[in-house]
């Protein structure tokens, strides 16, 4: 309220101009560098899990010592690694033959590693050489679980009541349970759970049974027992790096140098230096290229807690939101008054219902729409996702904001002699102010929590944090990114309410 | 029969979805007065005042200004010749008072300056303080202050017609007849034609020149206070203007605080007479005889002689040339001062005389309620 002095308002005037110029300019700079920025730069993949992070970590750096540009894009979700591979969006990441076979070739029967890659190179994909170790499911139980239980097979699980897990992936795949159930005749009652959260389900006794995998450094940490696929219905799954047929052949030369160079022991050990030493996807495939004769002994790795990570993290987070956002605001703000002016019902009921059909798909659903759509996954498609997220609160507050606009004061304005032009210049958009500037504020949050997700569809951002935590079932990790974006959408909630104190000061909403 | 007409409405109708609600009216207001449309809700008497600065159009009919088709004038320009108010102000409360009271004066190229000592002048004459409030957001203000700003911002660039709809109506009693009053001073001083809305009798009264009752989108009657009154045209114009419609309010005031006391009693003093001026409760003039009576009541302009007993009570009235010990009383009711305005209307309706004398409850003679009675409400 105290807020005016008496030439104040001439200054900040122009002040607010110079200020608007800037940050506009800022604004097209900081939109458009990350996109120009597309020189020689190789761009790596991975899947959710431990050993994918690490493989496609070992990867990087390899490109990296040898003087190549790299840019990671990890914990792309399922099937998400594979369509980015093929639209390019991604040019190497790590998976398993019997995967590729079954999930990406539909095949009935099981194929031979080198059927796999000539069935690939046929979609144009390069698959190397295997690395060195194959991977498998397993259901695995507690020790003593299985003792009191007499569990030694998968056999053995006929006519046993026992509370069963598995993530989403093993539950659906043609090479997982459904296979179990067709070759042992077995019909298993479980619920499904995110793959990450399986050891610690089974450690705290939640649950009895889970899917692994084979190599995993948790089945030995957690004394587990696998129960024995006597009837062999989980193929042995080699790893292997995949990446366009037309690689160049320097780069194929360099990658086959880690061909045959990790065993199934080796595996699991790399895999345990991650979940039980503590040490990040940065300084495990560091310590094993390095013990290879390989790698760059100076690299810095920071520990798993890194300041320099969560500062750009959370820089892609606000650039995802705020591109989203702004864009939203383009649209939406204008678009709101457009159909406040015209007063069409026939318009306006449409465009609200389909913006509010947008809203009610699920967030996560939503952005992996946009990936199919746009024929790739990283920013754009997450910052269309969330700028269509962004449209309906922004969208409708304008419209509701400029519809209880008091209608005597719009009168009145228009009986003293203003334009309408002026009237909604001076009187309905001033007025409409507040609450425009609260879907503004809705939308920001909902944004900032939303783009977390955007990491399973590449684009990074704090859920990066958030998505490799809960693969690697790192509670220190995921708050990494549960943290800083909370934090965010405090510190949005904040500056909303600040400026919201600031702009509206001394003046009451409704008064008459 | 109005030469000087600013605005003329020549059968013009409204219709909202198939509803009449102007129907048919044919005006002409005056340069220079106090026209006043005054009915129940519904009556069309907004609709009409809308009529005029062109927020609403007629289907039918032709409005002129100045002897020009409004339809054929510029609206925003024509609107900026005409002030607006409404009822609570009508001040934007997102704009300081001198944003609010210059938001035209500001699109029309005013400087700061002029808007300021524009705003400045027009604030004093209102008797607010410029300094105080200039910078006040309208919530800051209490109702009284923020209608009168909402009037001084309708005069701001002096127009020729002032358009009022319920400008007065939020306030409470007091604030009101004050505001009403300054009204009343400001029409004085600066000699704008004005257009007034109100559901309230009384209001139309005091501020009308004329007045213009409407009904169902009709003109009932249009007249000065005193014709609507005592020369109701219609059986609705005689029961709206004396029943419990709007006019309601007229049954709340007390006789006593309205009538003319602004008279003389003489009082029989033995064979002689005591000349009493009431309002100024003193004695004229002693043991006065028939013709200094007559001659004091020539020098204060009274025309009726109202003869007390000694204690004051009234016994009979004379006009002043038959005062002369014939006794040739005129026959007139009384009313008593406890009785109320609407009361006192009914009996002044059926007599003949144009003021009747009020008594109090000894009988004492206090003052007479006339129809000048009506404008000082």
């Amino acid at each position: 309220m105290s807020m005016p002095l008496p030439h104040f308002k001439k200054t900040r005037k122009n002040q607010l101009a110079f200020h608007l110029c800037s940050f506009l300019g800022l604004l097209t700079l900081w939109i458009l560098l990350p996109l120009s920025s597309h020189a020689k730069t190789y761009v790596v993949g991975s899947k959710t899990f431990t050993e994918g992070f690490i493989l496609s970590e070992v990867v990087a750096q390899h490109l990296e010592d040898n003087g190549y540009n790299v840019d990671r894009k990890f914990g792309l979700q399922d099937r998400l690694a594979f369509a980015s591979l093929e639209n390019g969006s991604i040019d190497f990441y790590i998976e398993y033959s019997g995967t590729l076979a079954k999930v990406e070739l539909k095949a009935q029967k099981n194929m031979s590693f080198e059927e796999v890659a000539s069935a690939m190179a046929e979609k144009d994909i390069l698959l190397f050489a295997p690395l060195g170790f194959s991977n498998t499911y397993a259901l695995a139980v507690r020790r003593e679980f299985a003792e009191e239980n007499n569990l030694k097979t998968i056999e053995d699980l006929r006519e046993k009541k026992i509370r069963i897990s598995f993530s989403n992936g093993f539950s659906r795949r043609d090479d997982a349970y459904p296979a179990i159930r067709k070759t042992y005749g077995l019909n298993l009652e479980f619920e499904t759970i995110e793959h990450g959260l399986t050891y610690k389900a089974l450690t705290a006794k939640a649950t009895d049974m889970t899917d692994v995998y084979s190599t995993d450094a948790k089945i030995k940490k957690y004394d587990l027992v696998l129960l024995e696929d006597t009837k062999g219905v989980f193929p042995s799954y080699e790893a292997a790096i995949l990446a366009p047929l037309d690689l160049d052949p320097k780069v194929k030369t360099l990658l086959e140098e880690l061909s045959g160079k990790i065993d199934d022991e080796l595996m699991t050990e790399i895999n345990g230096w991650v979940e039980f030493e503590g040490l990040s996807f940065c300084g495990a495939a560091k310590r094993f290229l390095t013990q290879n004769g390989m790698g760059d002994p100076d690299r810095r790795c920071g520990s798993k807690f890194d300041l320099v990570m969560i500062g750009k993290q959370t820089a892609e987070t606000l650039y995802l939101t705020g591109v989203a956002l702004i864009a939203a605001i383009l649209l939406s703000i204008p678009l709101g008054i457009l159909l406040y002016r015209l007063k069409i019902p026939s318009l306006t009921q449409p465009i609200i219902f389909t913006s509010g059909i947008l809203q009610t798909i699920p967030s996560l659903a939503l952005l992996f729409f946009m990936v199919p759509i746009f024929q790739q996954t990283g920013p754009l498609p997450a910052i269309v996702g969330l700028f269509l997220y962004s449209i309906l609160p922004i969208l409708r507050n304008t419209l509701t904001a400029l519809e209880n606009v008091d209608r005597r004061l719009i009168e009145v304005g228009e009986g003293l002699g203003l334009k309408s032009s002026e009237v909604l210049k001076l009187i309905e958009l001033p007025l409409a102010a507040p609450v425009i500037l609260a879907g503004v504020r809705t939308a920001a949050v909902i944004s900032v929590g939303t783009a977390t997700f955007a990491a399973f569809i590449g684009a990074g951002g704090l859920g990066e944090s958030i998505v490799q935590g809960l693969s690697l079932n790192d509670n220190t990790l995921m708050l990494q990114g549960v943290i800083p974006a909370s934090l965010l959408a405090i510190s949005i909630e904040v500056l909303f309410e600040l400026s919201e104190r600031f702009w509206f000061a001394g003046r009451q909403a409704k008064q008459a | 029969m109005h030469t000087d007409s600013i605005i003329e409405l020549r059968s013009v109708t409204k219709e909202f979805s198939g509803l009449k609600a102007v129907d048919q009216v044919d005006l002409n207001i005056s340069d220079g007065e106090i026209f006043v449309l005054v009915g129940g809700s519904g009556s069309g008497k907004t609709t009409t005042l809308k009529l005029l600065n062109g927020l609403l159009r007629p289907d039918s009919g032709e409005i002129l200004y100045e002897g020009k088709a409004l339809k054929d004038l510029d609206i925003v320009s024509h609107r900026r010749k005409m002030g607006y108010a409404i009822q609570g102000s009508g001040l934007f409360p997102h704009m300081r008072i001198v944003d609010n009271v210059g938001v035209i004066a500001k699109r029309i190229g005013w400087s700061r300056q002029e808007i300021l000592s524009r705003a400045t002048e027009l604030l004093e004459l209102v008797d607010l303080d410029p300094k105080d409030t200039l910078r006040k957001f309208p919530h800051q203000l209490s109702g009284g202050q923020q209608q009168r700003v909402g009037i001084i911002r309708a005069l701001f660039l002096s127009p020729r017609v002032l358009l009022m709809d319920e400008a007065f109506g939020a306030l409470d009693p007091i604030t009101r007849k004050e505001i009403q009053k300054e009204f009343l001073r400001l029409h004085k001083k600066i000699g704008f034609t004005s257009v007034i809305v109100t559901h309230d009798l009384s209001e139309a009264f005091k501020l009308g020149s004329r007045i213009c009752l409407m009904n169902k989108g009709r003109v009932e009657q249009v007249g000065s206070a005193n014709s609507l009154l005592l020369k109701p045209k219609s059986q609705y114009v005689k029961d709206f203007v004396t029943s419990h419609s709007p006019g309601q309010m007229l049954e709340d005031i007390d006789l006593y605080s309205v009538i003319n006391t602004d008279l003389i009693r003489v009082e029989k003093q033995g064979d002689r007479f005591r000349v009493y001026h009431i309002e100024e409760a003193r004695v004229l003039k002693e043991n006065s005889n028939y013709k200094e009576v007559i001659q004091l009541h020539n020098e204060y302009g009274q025309s009726l002689i109202y003869l007390c007993h000694q204690n004051g009570s009234l016994e009979s009235v004379f006009q002043k040339e038959d005062f002369d010990g014939a006794q040739k009383a005129l026959k007139l009711p009384r009313l008593a001062s406890t009785q109320n305005f609407l009361e006192g209307l009914r009996v002044l309706m059926e007599s003949p005389s144009a003021q009747i004398p009020v008594v109090n409850e000894e009988g004492v003679f206090k003052g007479v309620f006339s129809e000048h009675a009506i404008t000082t409400l």
